[in-house]
This record gives C-alpha cells, sequence and structure tokens, in this order.
C-alpha cells in the first residue's frame, strides 16, 4: 500500500530528535516564548541590494545596439569600403570645431 | 492637536511562513516561524521545539525563502517585505554566546512604475543559490543574481511576456538558472519553462512548455535531481513534467476543496506532503521505473488522505515524522506521521498547539466578574478551527502533579533531610488531623514524623533554629529536634496554652513564635530544645489574624481584632502597641501578612469578604501610612508570601486568587488562571523547584507560576465560523452569529423530481449542532446557486456567560446572511433584546437587495422573536442608539424607533455613502466608517428627528474600523495597515472648514483592524498610574491586539525625544529604518508618521542594558514636576516607561 511506501523509512536528521516528547498528558500547548532579540550593536551589511535604475526598454533598444554592432563589423567595414570606393569623399566629415565637452 | 500612544498587547498570532534548516549552526535543525512582522527561531531538540529567539521587523513579511550559497555550511534566509524591502539573514553566535541576527545583505527592490500584481508577490531562489527570482510587478521579472564577491546586488528587471502568473520556481539540475511557471491567457492556464542568463540579465530561450493544463493549476513543485522536472497541483488534477515525460492523475479525494500548501519530505523528492484549505493532509508519492537507459523515470503519483489537520498556510517538515504546520485561521500545530493508525484511522496524531487568535472578527470587552478587571470576549478562527477566546490580564500557573485530597485547612513545606536547601516534605492540615507527605522525586508518599501531633489541626509548622522542626495546634507549641545521630526526630519541648480557650492563630519566624488564644497573645522564645514564655498581653477584643514582620528583636507585629474591626502593631518584646488603625465596615479581618517588598515594608490585611487593605508599614517607629483598599475576591481572602525567581510576592488565595508583586516599588496586583484556591505555600522541592503547592476544596496541585502580567487565553472552540459577538448582562448570554458550511447531499431521485432537489446536512459536528435546543428554519434546498456543493449556514447561538455552553442555535434561512448583531433595550420597553441585522443574498446580484432586521427575546430558555423588519439592503451595523435602533443599510444610516405596538418604525435615514460599513455613537453623534470613503460624522436633531452630517474626511480611505476617541477626535483603520486619527474643528470660522476633518495623527499599524472597542484589560486598581486615558483596544486580522491611548502634549513630546533615541540605539534587524516602517503608506502616498508615539519601541527600552539606557538618556531632558526641567536618569525613564507597560 503506498501510505506505508510513503510512511515507511521518514527521513531523519538525528534520530533523538523528539523521542523524548512527551504526549503522555494530551495534546501539548506550547506556551514557552522565545527571548526577544533586540540588536544594539551595529553591524555592517556585506552587501547591498541595489535595483538598477535603467529602464528596461532603454536597456533592450542598447542589447539590441550592442549585439547588432558586434554581429556585424565586416558590413560595416564593408559598406566602409564601398563608400570609400565609390566616393572620394566621406559623407560625412567629422566636426573638428565643436568642443568635446 | 491629538497625541496617541500605540502599543502590542497580544503580538500577532497568525503563521504567515515557516522554512526547516540549519540556522544557528551547522548541525542545529531549527525550525524558522513567520508570524507577519516577526520571526520566532526554535531548536528541534529530543524534547520538542525549543525557543531560541524572536526578532521583530520593520515590515511585513511577504515572503521567506532559505538558501544556501555552495560556500556556506549552514543556511541563510532570504526575506522580501510587502513594501518590497528585501534582505538575507544568517543567524549566528556572538562572541558573549548569545544569538545574533546578522544583515548579510539588504535594499529597497521597489520600482516607481509597475502594477503591483494581483496574484500577490512571488520570491523563488535558484536551487544552486546563483539568483534570486521575484515577480512583483505584472509582466516583469526581477533577478537579483548572488554575486559573492561584489559589495552590490545587482537586482535587474526582465521583461515577462506572460503577465498573468500563478506560480512560478526555479527548476533544479540545469547548466543556466531556469524557471518553469504557470501562466493565464484567453484560453487557459499553461505551463512554460525560461532559461535565464544572468549575467547579461535576459532570459534566452524556453526550453519546453505544455500548453493547456489543468484550469485551476495553482502550485508549482519542482524536483530536485537527478529527476528534474515539476509537478503541477491542480484543482482535479496532479501532473508531472519534465519536459519529455508527463504523468498526471485525478486522485478524487483531492476533488473537493483545493490545495494551498505543500512541503517536501525527503531530499530526494520522491515523497510531499499536500494540505488543502478544509485542512486535510495528503500524501503525495512518486513511483519510479527504470528506463531502457539505466535512469530513473517518474512511472505514477499516489495521493493519499493521511488525515485531520489545522487548516494550513504553510508546513515544513521537521524531523523523523514531524510536521509543523502553520496556520492562519486558527491554532498552529505540531504533528507526527505515524504508520499505525489511530482511534480516527489517521495517519497524522497531534502532538503540540500554537495558540492563535487569528484572525479576529469581533470582540466584545466585558466586566464578568466585575471585580473591575475587563475580559475580551473574541470571535477567533474560521471553519473548523472558529472559536471563541477569552482574554484576560493574568498570571498562569503551570500544573506539573495534582493529587486528590479534599478538606485541606493549610499547608507547609519542611526540610528534614541534613543540609539540603530542597523541601522534601509537605505538611497537610485537617480539621482534626495532620498528614505528613514525602516527596521523594516526583512520587509523592504518607509518612510520619515522630513528635508530631497528627490528630489534630496545625496551624503552622516550620523549620526554626537549631535545626528543628515546630508544630503549633490549638493545645500548644511543639518543638521537634533531630535524635542523636542524626536519623530520627523526637519531641524536644512543648508549651501548653493555659486556660479554657485553645489557640486559634499563630504566626512564627525563626527564633519567636506568636500565639493568641481569644484576646491573649503569647510570644515564645525558640531555643535549642526549649521553648519560653517572653510576653504575654491581652487585647481588647480576640485575635482574628496575626503576622510577624521580619527580624528578631526588635521586630514588629501585625494584629487583626474581632469586634473593633481594627488592626494594632505591637513591638517585640515587651508586645507594647505602637499603631491602631481602625479599618471601616464590619467585615472582620480574616488574613494578615508583613512582607518586605523591593525594600519596603507593608502591611496587607484581607478580610472576609474578599476585600484587602494594604499600608506602608514603618520598621522603626511601626507606623502605618498610605492606607488603600483593593477587592481581590468575594470570599475571605488568605494571604500568604512566596519566593519565585528570587524576589517575594504574595498570593491571595480566594474565589479569585490574585498574585500580589512589587514592581518598581509599587503594588501590582494580577489574576492567577485558577478558579479557586484555599490555601498556598512556596514549594522548592528537587523535582518541584520554584514552585508553588496550591490548595482547593478536593484537590493540591503543584505548579510553577509563569512571569507577570501575561495575557491568559482561554479557548471555546465552536468548530464552526464566528462572525459577530455581543453581551446582554440581562440574560446573562452571549450572541454569537456563527457560520456553518453544511454540504448539499442529493436526495434520492424520485424523491423531489427537480434536479438539484436535496438537503444540506452539517460536515461536522461544531456548536450550532450541539445546542441545547434549537429553532429556525428548517434545512431545504437554496433557491439560487443549486449547482454549489457547499451551502453557509447562518446561526444565532446563545451561550451561558460563565460555561460558554451552548444554550440555543437559531438557524436562519438558506441564502440568509447574518451581518450584524447588538443587545438593546428600547423604548420604555423594559426587556433586553438581542437585534439581528442580515441580508438576503442572491449571486447575480451586485450587492444585497434584501434584508431583515429582527428582535429577539431569550428569556427561560426560550427563543422568540419579537419583531421582524423588512429592509432593502444587507445590515452592516446595528448599534443601540439613544433607546432606538440604529442600522447601517448598504449605502444608508437609519434610524429606527420601538413603538408601543412592538414594531420598528423608520425614523429617518441619511444618504451620502458608498457602502456604510461601520457606526460608532456617542451621545447625538454617529460617527459612520464607509468602505472607501473614509469616515464622516453625523448629529441625531431630536427636535426635527433626522440627521445632519457634520464633518467629513474627503479622502478615500477603505476603512476597516473606526472609534470615537473622544467628542472630536475619531480614530479610523483602512485595508492598507495605516491607522489615522480625524478632527473635527468646530471653532473654524467658515461652513467649509468645518465640513471638514482635519488629519491629526497617521501611523503604520502593519495589521489589519478590524475591530476597535473602547476598554481595557487592566484591573483599574489604585495603583495603575501612567498619565493617559481613553483606552481603545484594537484586535487584528494576524490575531495581534493592541491599545491605543491618549497623551498629554508634554508627555507626547518627552516620548517622541525617547523613540528618536530608540531608534538610532536599537538597530534594525534588514536595516528597514523605523520611520520608514511607521510612515502612513498607502497605494497613492507615503507621508511621515506623526501623532502617535510606537508604544512597541519605547517599551524595548526597558529590555536594554543598564549602560546602553545611559547612553539612550544621555541629554534628554525631563520636567522635575514644577516646570523647570533637568537632565533625566535611567531610574526616570525606566519609571514612566514600566507606568506605561502596566496600561496592558
Amino acid at each position: 500500500m503506498s501510505v506505508m511506501e510513503f510512511l515507511k523509512d521518514l527521513p531523519s536528521y538525528d534520530e533523538h530528535n523528539f523521542t523524548l516528547f512527551n504526549t503522555d498528558s494530551g495534546i501539548r500547548n506550547c506556551s514557552k516564548r522565545p527571548s526577544i532579540y533586540l540588536p544594539t550593536k551595529d553591524i555592517p551589511s556585506d552587501q547591498i541590494i541595489v535595483t538598477e535604475k535603467t529602464n528596461i526598454l532603454l536597456r533592450y533598444l542598447h542589447q539590441q545596439w550592442e549585439k547588432k554592432n558586434n554581429n556585424s563589423p565586416k558590413k560595416r567595414d564593408q559598406s566602409h569600403i564601398e563608400q570609400n570606393g565609390d566616393e572620394n569623399r566621406p559623407r560625412k566629415r567629422p566636426c573638428l570645431n565643436s568642443p568635446l565637452n | 492637536m491629538a497625541y496617541h500612544y500605540v502599543v502590542t498587547a497580544q503580538k500577532p498570532t497568525a503563521v504567515t511562513a515557516c522554512v526547516t534548516g540549519n540556522f544557528t549552526s551547522p548541525t542545529d535543525l531549527n525550525l524558522l516561524v513567520a508570524k507577519v512582522s516577526r520571526l520566532e527561531m526554535y531548536l528541534v531538540t529530543p524534547e520538542g521545539l525549543r525557543p531560541m529567539k524572536e526578532v521583530g521587523l520593520y515590515g511585513r513579511v511577504a515572503k521567506m525563502k532559505l538558501f544556501r550559497p555552495p560556500y556556506e555550511n549552514k543556511d541563510l534566509v532570504f526575506i522580501l517585505t510587502a513594501r518590497y524591502n528585501a534582505m538575507i539573514l544568517e543567524w549566528r553566535t556572538g562572541a558573549n554566546g548569545d544569538l545574533e541576527v546578522v544583515t548579510r545583505a539588504h535594499g529597497n527592490v521597489a520600482d516607481r512604475i509597475g502594477k503591483p500584481s494581483e496574484n500577490g508577490i512571488l520570491a523563488v531562489i535558484d536551487p544552486q543559490a546563483r539568483v534570486i527570482g521575484l515577480r512583483l510587478y505584472d509582466g516583469l521579472f526581477k533577478i537579483i543574481p548572488l554575486d559573492k564577491d561584489s559589495t552590490e546586488l545587482k537586482a535587474a528587471s526582465l521583461r515577462l511576456e506572460e503577465l498573468n502568473v500563478y506560480d512560478l520556481e526555479f527548476l533544479h539540475g540545469c547548466s543556466n538558472p531556469t524557471l518553469i511557471l504557470i501562466h493565464q491567457d484567453l484560453n487557459g492556464r499553461h505551463i512554460k519553462t525560461h532559461e535565464i542568463n544572468a549575467k547579461d540579465k535576459e532570459f534566452m530561450k524556453i526550453p519546453w512548455k505544455q500548453d493547456n493544463v489543468e484550469t485551476e493549476a495553482s502550485i508549482l513543485i519542482p524536483v530536485p535531481s537527478p529527476l528534474g522536472g515539476a509537478i503541477v497541483i491542480g484543482q482535479e488534477s496532479i501532473v508531472y513534467h519534465d519536459g519529455q515525460s508527463y504523468v498526471a492523475v485525478a486522485p478524487s479525494q483531492i476533488k473537493m476543496t483545493p490545495i494551498n500548501c505543500y512541503c517536501r519530505v525527503d531530499g530526494k523528492g520522491l515523497r510531499y506532503l499536500l494540505g488543502d484549505i478544509a485542512g486535510r493532509l495528503f500524501m503525495l508519492l512518486l513511483e519510479l521505473q527504470e528506463k531502457m537507459d539505466g535512469t530513473q523515470a517518474v512511472k505514477d503519483l499516489k495521493v493519499e488522505l493521511l488525515g485531520e489537520i489545522p487548516i494550513p498556510e504553510c508546513m515544513t517538515y521537521l524531523d523523523n515524522g514531524v510536521v509543523f504546520i502553520g496556520s492562519r485561521l486558527g491554532d498552529s500545530a505540531l504533528v507526527r506521521l505515524s504508520a499505525t493508525r489511530d482511534e480516527l484511522s489517521q495517519y497524522v496524531q497531534p502532538m503540540e498547539s500554537f495558540t492563535s487568535l487569528a484572525p479576529i472578527v469581533d470582540m466584545c470587552v466585558v466586566d464578568l466578574e466585575r471585580q473591575g478587571q475587563n475580559q475580551l470576549i473574541t470571535c477567533s478562527g474560521a471553519f473548523k478551527m472558529g472559536s471563541l477566546r477569552i482574554i484576560r490580564n493574568g498570571i498562569g500557573i503551570q500544573e506539573q502533579a495534582s493529587i486528590d485530597l479534599p478538606g485541606i485547612k493549610g499547608m507547609w513545606p519542611l526540610t528534614l533531610a541534613q543540609n539540603s536547601t530542597y523541601h522534601d516534605t509537605l505538611v497537610l492540615s485537617f480539621v482534626g488531623q495532620t498528614r505528613v507527605l514525602t516527596l521523594n522525586g516526583e512520587e509523592v508518599e504518607e509518612t510520619e514524623i515522630k513528635g508530631f501531633v497528627s490528630d489534630r489541626q496545625t496551624f503552622f509548622t516550620g523549620n526554626v533554629c537549631h535545626d528543628q522542626l515546630i508544630q503549633v495546634t490549638d493545645e500548644g507549641v511543639r518543638l521537634v529536634a533531630r535524635c542523636d545521630g542524626g536519623g530520627g526526630w523526637s519531641l524536644a519541648a512543648q508549651w501548653r496554652v493555659e486556660g479554657a480557650r485553645a489557640l486559634s492563630v499563630v504566626a512564627c519566624s525563626a527564633s519567636r513564635a506568636v500565639a493568641a488564644a481569644g484576646p491573649r497573645l503569647y510570644l515564645l522564645a525558640v531555643g535549642r530544645a526549649s521553648l519560653h514564655l517572653l510576653a504575654e498581653v491581652c487585647m481588647e477584643e480576640e485575635v482574628a489574624c496575626l503576622d510577624l514582620g521580619p527580624g528578631d528583636e526588635p521586630a514588629l507585629l501585625g494584629v487583626g481584632l474581632w469586634t473593633d474591626i481594627s488592626v494594632r502593631v505591637l513591638g517585640l518584646p515587651d508586645l507594647r502597641q505602637l499603631h491602631h488603625e481602625k479599618l471601616s465596615g464590619e467585615i472582620i479581618p480574616r488574613s494578615l501578612l508583613i512582607s518586605e517588598l523591593e525594600g519596603v515594608c507593608y502591611l496587607l490585611c484581607a478580610l472576609g469578604d474578599g476585600s484587602m487593605f494594604y499600608f506602608t508599614l514603618d520598621r522603626e517607629c511601626g507606623a502605618l501610612a498610605n492606607r488603600k483598599k483593593v477587592t481581590l475576591g468575594t470570599q475571605p481572602t488568605v494571604l500568604r508570601s512566596f519566593r519565585s525567581l528570587s524576589t517575594t510576592n504574595i498570593f491571595a488565595c480566594s474565589d479569585r486568587p490574585t498574585v500580589i508583586f512589587s514592581s518598581n516599588h509599587k503594588l501590582v496586583f494580577s489574576n492567577v488562571n485558577l478558579k479557586e484556591v484555599t490555601h498556598m505555600c512556596s514549594l522548592n522541592a528537587q523535582a518541584y523547584p520554584d514552585s508553588l503547592a496550591l490548595a482547593t476544596d478536593s484537590t493540591v496541585t503543584i505548579g510553577t507560576i509563569d512571569e507577570i502580567q501575561k495575557l491568559h487565553i482561554r479557548t471555546v472552540p465552536l468548530g464552526e465560523t464566528p462572525r459577530r459577538i455581543a453581551y446582554q448582562e440581562a440574560s446573562q448570554t452571549f450572541g454569537v452569529i456563527t457560520m456553518r458550511v453544511d454540504k448539499l447531499e442529493c436526495a434520492g431521485g424520485g424523491a423531489g423530481g427537480a434536479a438539484g432537489a436535496g438537503c444540506a446536512v452539517a460536515a461536522r459536528a461544531s456548536a450550532s449542532t450541539a445546542a441545547n435546543s434549537s429553532s429556525g428554519a428548517p434545512p431545504q434546498p437554496p433557491k439560487h446557486a443549486p449547482t454549489a456543493l457547499d451551502l453557509e449556514m447562518h446561526h444565532l447561538l446563545l451561550l451561558d456567560h460563565h460555561t460558554f455552553e451552548v444554550l440555543h442555535s437559531h438557524q436562519l434561512l438558506p441564502s440568509e446572511f447574518a451581518m450584524s448583531l447588538v443587545s438593546c433595550k428600547l423604548g420604555d420597553d423594559p426587556n433586553h433584546y438581542y437585534a439581528l441585522g442580515t441580508a438576503i443574498l442572491n449571486p447575480e446580484e451586485s450587492e444585497p437587495k434584501q434584508g431583515r432586521i429582527l428582535l429577539y427575546h431569550w428569556s427561560e430558555g426560550r427563543l422568540v422573536v419579537v419583531a421582524e423588519k423588512e429592509i432593502k439592503g444587507g445590515c452592516y451595523t446595528l448599534v443601540e442608539f439613544n433607546g432606538k435602533l440604529l442600522a447601517s443599510i448598504n449605502s444608508t444610516v437609519r434610524l429606527f424607533e420601538w413603538t408601543s405596538e412592538k414594531e420598528l418604525r423608520l425614523e429617518c435615514s441619511h444618504f451620502n455613502n458608498i457602502v456604510a460599513l461601520y457606526l460608532k455613537v456617542k451621545g447625538d453623534f454617529i460617527l459612520v466608517g464607509d468602505l472607501m470613503r473614509s469616515m464622516s460624522l453625523l448629529q441625531y436633531k431630536q427636535m426635527e428627528g433626522s440627521f445632519e452630517e457634520i464633518a467629513r474626511d474627503y479622502s478615500p480611505n477603505w476603512m476597516t474600523a473606526v472609534e470615537i476617541l473622544d467628542d472630536d477626535t475619531f480614530l479610523g483603520a483602512e485595508n492598507s495597515f495605516n491607522l489615522f486619527v480625524c478632527q473635527k474643528d468646530s471653532a473654524a470660522t467658515t461652513d467649509e472648514e468645518r465640513q471638514q476633518m482635519g488629519y491629526m495623527g497617521q501611523f503604520h499599524i502593519g495589521d489589519m483592524v478590524n475591530v476597535m472597542r473602547h476598554g481595557s484589560l487592566v484591573a483599574q486598581h489604585a495603583d495603575t498610574a501612567a498619565p493617559v486615558s481613553g483606552p481603545v483596544l484594537l484586535a487584528t486580522v494576524s490575531g495581534a491586539i493592541c491599545l491605543v491611548v491618549q497623551l498629554s502634549q508634554e508627555l507626547y513630546e518627552f516620548l517622541h525625544q525617547l523613540e528618536e533615541r530608540l531608534t538610532h540605539t536599537i538597530k534594525s534587524v534588514g536595516k528597514i529604518p523605523h520611520s520608514f516602517w511607521r510612515s502612513l503608506n498607502t497605494d497613492i502616498k507615503t507621508e511621515p508618521a506623526e501623532g502617535f508615539i510606537d508604544g512597541d519601541l519605547i517599551e524595548s527600552f526597558l529590555d536594554l542594558s543598564r549602560d546602553i539606557q545611559q547612553e539612550t538618556v544621555q541629554g534628554l531632558q525631563i520636567d522635575d514636576g514644577d516646570g523647570m526641567m533637568r537632565d533625566a536618569t535611567v531610574d526616570d525613564l525606566i519609571k514612566i516607561v514600566e507606568d506605561l507597560t502596566r496600561i496592558h
């Protein structure tokens, strides 16, 4: 019977646990309460849980952008070559006179 | 402005989560239980669960999960609070051997935007402790990668395309953390897995999924490796799925009630326990078969009913077949699984219960014993765990042993063994005889002491100087000494009283004995084998009682006299009268005691009617001062002093036994949880250390006394859900509305003909089925919802106010819900009635359109319906108001008068609410608590016979309870666990301002308050002195009882400073700031707390060590009584805070 199979050899961490539990006088009512822990010592915590502030959409777009950049370096190179091949001067020129920060 | 102090008298008792693990050391097996905002750590031992530490959190525990990182040798706990504070806690033993709780990581994981999930917060931890996953908002899944080396744990949100997620878990044995979830869309419920790339913080792929699992699938159980996969629990079926194989069963036993929790039994994951919402425990066993390639696979799932348990909220397997069942709806329990079935043929045996008041739905405050000490009767628990709880302030005695012995007139402990500090003998005196009991270990046997008289009643016996025993009987005093060589005893000296009068009262110290025969007093010196008379005096009247003060010479003797009803103080050795105090009245003194408590000498004198005078006694001149009188009982009282935990206390034996102790140089009176005690003595035997022996009319009980001022809780099980309670003094009954769930049993096909013709049958015996008599609607099929299998039947029960026996049960109509109950006396009618408000429910209607108000009269064991009034809606509240009946019916407030024709006639109505849920009245004022429109104040215009709305709070608060604190101040509780105080401003200049209630205080109490009642649990004795007023008791869903009192502005400001200092002194576990926890928080706003003092924080001052108290007090200014400010001392603060602890 499966109940017997289930109840046979129930896991035991320490075989002594609950062996001295006295149920002679019926169901016991637990009246003992644990003492209260009142910390007054400041123990700094090892780690702080922080939430990433980046918007989930922005992160997604960044990821997509990086993926694209990582996945297609050749393409860009090719287009660069093609561009160079087709025209002598590049379509865009670096803006030299604008201050960089 | 209004100032309030809010303090918890009874901490929450509902268990919301539990886990088993090795927390306090790598080898300790611990149980960790979460009770709303408190954590309790237990150790599993051979004797059972041993409480270790309790920790308060500044937040409500929403999820608690254990995990063990690969580099740890014990378990850690991850906790997420309802306000999204996450923390990882570790329990460890500090340098001084004390257990301490270390916050390993903490932070708030709330997002500024996002729709909180309607299915609640879900939190899961990867089995290899690589990542924590949280579902807080719909459509988002938050991960916290557990990176050991960084100082920051960076939580990130992932987009979860499944919006409606019911449960989720991490699968075992996956190379990347892999999530499995149950979600619902238009087509039904489905399970789906997601592999997570924790580094890139994105979902990678969907390893497998299964569309269209059962429509009510709600729980996922991940199965450990090597099997892997998960079990899906539905309403009717249980499915195992691992991506390839799929095993399903539909056991008939689970069909009726949904399964709501589970726990894994073995590490391999083949055995599970399932609990359902009816409180039944099932086993789930995975049966394996070997596949072709030699690996194991699931062949079948076996489900069997094991037995009845408390309705579980959570459960956890401890050890050796013992399981902890945590409940929100009643007492939690420890149960043992065993293969041998008990008489009820269950495989589950209860071992221990953990008292819980949750949820408290209603309560009443009554002074049943008329001693100025209130008791609280709560409607607690639900369904089969429904009960009434009688809560009162008092001291508990834990019974260790008892002996049946009727007629005891006195008891004393003796030490017969040489050089022993323990008592080993108990002497009992009866009319005309004395018996001696030897305590041999736990065994008690009768014996004799040579030299003792056994055929007379002993008035006193004890150990006295020179290793001798003294015995006093009516004929005289006997001194018994050890025979040469040790073993035996023999009479060494004897003193007989002369004259016709026999001795009647006596008092003894180690070297002196004072005895009285009629009006004559004799002082004897006890020497080595000698007794000699030192002095003899004749009092004016006969001596009724006497006691010797501490010391030999000089010492004081207190004497109470017959006839002139006075107390005299005499000085030893010459028995000269030092003080004379007349007691008022004609009741003679019966017991007198001189006792030194905390360095103050008191003389207490109890009278024959249960009252007691007490004085401070000047040890130098014998003068009595500070006369006070209290009532302890109604019968002659015997005063005895005893020592417990190395302090001296006084026990007043009477029909209402009381322990009197001194706290901060004040006498405190505390009830004892015993019905009657006639005599008592301390007993410090080896088997019963630090105990008391207590005699009643028939028994001697040996017990230990627990700590002072504890709430004592008595349970009256009902077995059905109590909803409302009312007390009727005139008929000495309690009226209780209960709801019983009946099973609908279909009658035979031919009987009624119509489909669904059936009969409701009570599912089990409960209060309403076991009543002495019953009345009301006969069981019949409901008109509506004929397909429902369960039927809710509402009853009015009448219970005896002393025995709580169910005298009568009255059943209401099918589909009629009892909503409100009040005991009232209406108009000129001399009778007291129970008024019951109902709603008749029709499932098609959004709110009740029909209802009744019924008036019942209970007299001579009969319940008579006096009146019945049809109303157009549900009657949420009934209140007696100026001899009329005030009712809130759906959105209206209506006043009914009781005519001479014995009819309820509508007098006036007020319409300006969504649903008027709560009513409170004071004079002509009515406070209305609305479903969602906060509170408003109405005035009843007697002349015009109409209501006028005077003021209103215009904030959108969803109310759960309201109360009138005073004429202008109103307390409200709302459903985001906040308290707030509103005040009407009658002095405002414009009408508009007058109509608006102003906020005068707000506070996050952190629990849902269901009911508020004026009153206090503490006896109103002379010696309670905290300067507070207007106590209101609050009871909550999680079983907590809180007290709100009003404070003066000065005290508020002083306590506020102390509170501020304590927030720095006491470090918060989980690093949640106190100000964050107590700030008013709703869906739409968060504002700092104001106008309330957190009494729980203030009272923790007393638990700090002296030097930390000193540090905290530094620089705090106190008014010294005449307006001058000076630095407060630690003792000033202890006194103030102790006074405050004594209000609850």
